[in-house]
């Protein structure tokens, strides 16, 4: 006799029945209450038209050995419905956003270099926006850039900066080191000379309209600068991985640039200057332009470092090859 | 025949799951380089694959151990990186083309005269 409900089950069957239900139900990671209830509903029907009224535990049993470990079955499931593209979610592993606000990406999980770098710099990736990496809205990955304009290739690096050459890389941490020492020498030549406020914010023609104190206006980009530099200083210092270091040291030229800027435009305008209409747009390009060209110098030294090892070595070979015969 | 965007998700998807047999067969045949593989597999319209899924999945390929890549002068331009299958890449193109095999031959006595060029 065919059954609707569990309820008709004898008791030894319907436990067995429930039990697997419930542990594929504790397995769901992830997926729409709405598509896991209608999996669930279907699992169950799969099991009241197997077993009647009369089935014994042990058909139950065989079935749910039919369907396999209910973690398995529920990983399976979630695999099937949360999914709409499982495989290009591996390659693009660590550039995927948490998820989306009004339809822009956000992340709330720590940047570490890896995903910072993930996105910054990923030629074989052809996005130029990457989804932001820290809040809200997209992130420019340089690498796509770069290959667009034909100066690397998508694959010119195994891993990225993994062969750029240790003096550069050096040399890429003076650029955020020395636009935050100029910064710190400027405030200190000026510090006597100051008025009490410098401008913060300047309308469309390029007139200040908005004022904070010297030490504000002038503190918070320095403080900026630090940081960033501060951080790519630890990178280095703490000798990380050269794919970490080339990434933190480009990071934080962009934010040594872009304050580096905005300070140099308060204290034009405390000294009476009126900016150029074009000096905002300026200001963004440039610190875009200088990590920009950075991560494409280390990149490009970086397959040129590639190339000599693998040339070298088959030159090596063949030689040893010729000695033999 | 414009398909609805299900229907066009289930397509992208299945060629997806696909590409990785067709790079490493085509490797299996000769070593290319990466815009030598896109362009290969570009003139195949079936299977519509762009450079923006070849150089991820090459990364992947290359990470996994199943294909090596190695910096060599070109007869024509600049050295270039040219891609090999491993051992291991042998190996496993050699059960995932009986497993395509497989999947194949069923799927076509399945769908039997199904289309709309069926009995053409």
């Amino acid at each position: 006799m065919p059954v609707d409900s569990t309820a008709d089950l004898v008791p030894e069957t319907r436990d067995v029945v429930e039990e697997y239900l419930a542990r594929v139900e504790a397995g769901f990671c992830g997926v729409a209450p709405r598509d896991a209830e209608e999996a669930l509903l279907e699992l169950r029907a799969h099991f009241l038209d197997a077993l009647d009224a009369g089935s014994g535990p042990d058909q139950a049993r065989a079935l749910a050995a039919e369907l396999g470990e209910p973690d398995e079955y529920a990983v399976a499931l979630c695999e099937a419905l949360s999914a709409d593209d499982a495989s290009a979610r591996d390659e693009r592993a660590g550039t995927e956003p948490m998820g989306r606000f009004l339809g822009m990406p956000y992340d709330a999980v720590a940047p570490t270099p890896e995903r910072v770098g993930s996105r910054m710099w990923s030629p074989s990736d052809p996005r130029i926006f990457m989804p932001r990496l820290l809040g809200l809205g997209w992130t420019i990955n340089f690498g796509a850039v770069a290959v667009r304009l034909g100066l690397i290739e998508p694959d010119a690096e195994d891993q990225p900066f993994a062969n750029a050459p240790e003096g550069w890389l050096w040399a890429g941490l003076t650029v955020p080191l020395t636009i935050t020492a100029a910064m710190l020498v400027a405030a200190s030549f000026v510090a006597g000379s100051l008025p009490a406020e410098l401008p913060v914010h300047w309308g469309v023609d390029g007139s200040p309209d908005g004022f904070a104190s010297a030490r504000t206006a002038l503190g918070v980009p320095l403080a900026a600068a630090m940081l960033s530099s501060g951080y790519a200083l630890w990178m280095y210092a703490t000798r990380k991985s050269r794919t970490a270091r080339a990434i933190s040291s480009a990071f934080a030229a962009l934010f040594a640039v872009l304050s580096g800027c905005i300070f140099a435009a308060s204290l034009a305008g405390g000294a009476g200057v009126t900016l150029w209409w074009w000096w905002p747009i300026a200001m963004i390009v440039a610190s875009m332009a200088v990590p920009f060209v950075m991560l494409v110098v280390l990149a490009r030294l970086g397959r040129a470092a590639e190339m000599r090892r693998d040339l070298e070595e088959a030159r090596s070979d063949a030689g040893t090859q010729k000695g033999r015969v | 025949m414009a398909m609805s965007g299900e229907k066009s998700a289930w397509v992208s998807q299945m060629r997806k799951g696909v590409v990785e047999v067709a790079i490493l067969a085509m490797l299996a045949r000769e070593q290319m380089y990466g815009s030598e593989l896109v362009e290969a597999l570009a003139s195949r319209p079936g299977l519509a694959i762009s450079a923006g899924t070849v150089y991820p999945l090459l990364s992947r390929l290359k990470k996994a151990g199943v294909i090596d890549s190695v910096w060599r002068e070109s007869p024509v331009g600049p050295p270039r990186k040219y891609y090999m299958l491993t051992k291991q890449g042998q190996r496993e193109l050699g059960e995932m083309a009986d497993a395509w095999r497989g999947v194949a031959s069923s799927i076509d006595s399945v769908l039997g005269g199904v289309g709309p060029d069926a009995g053409r």
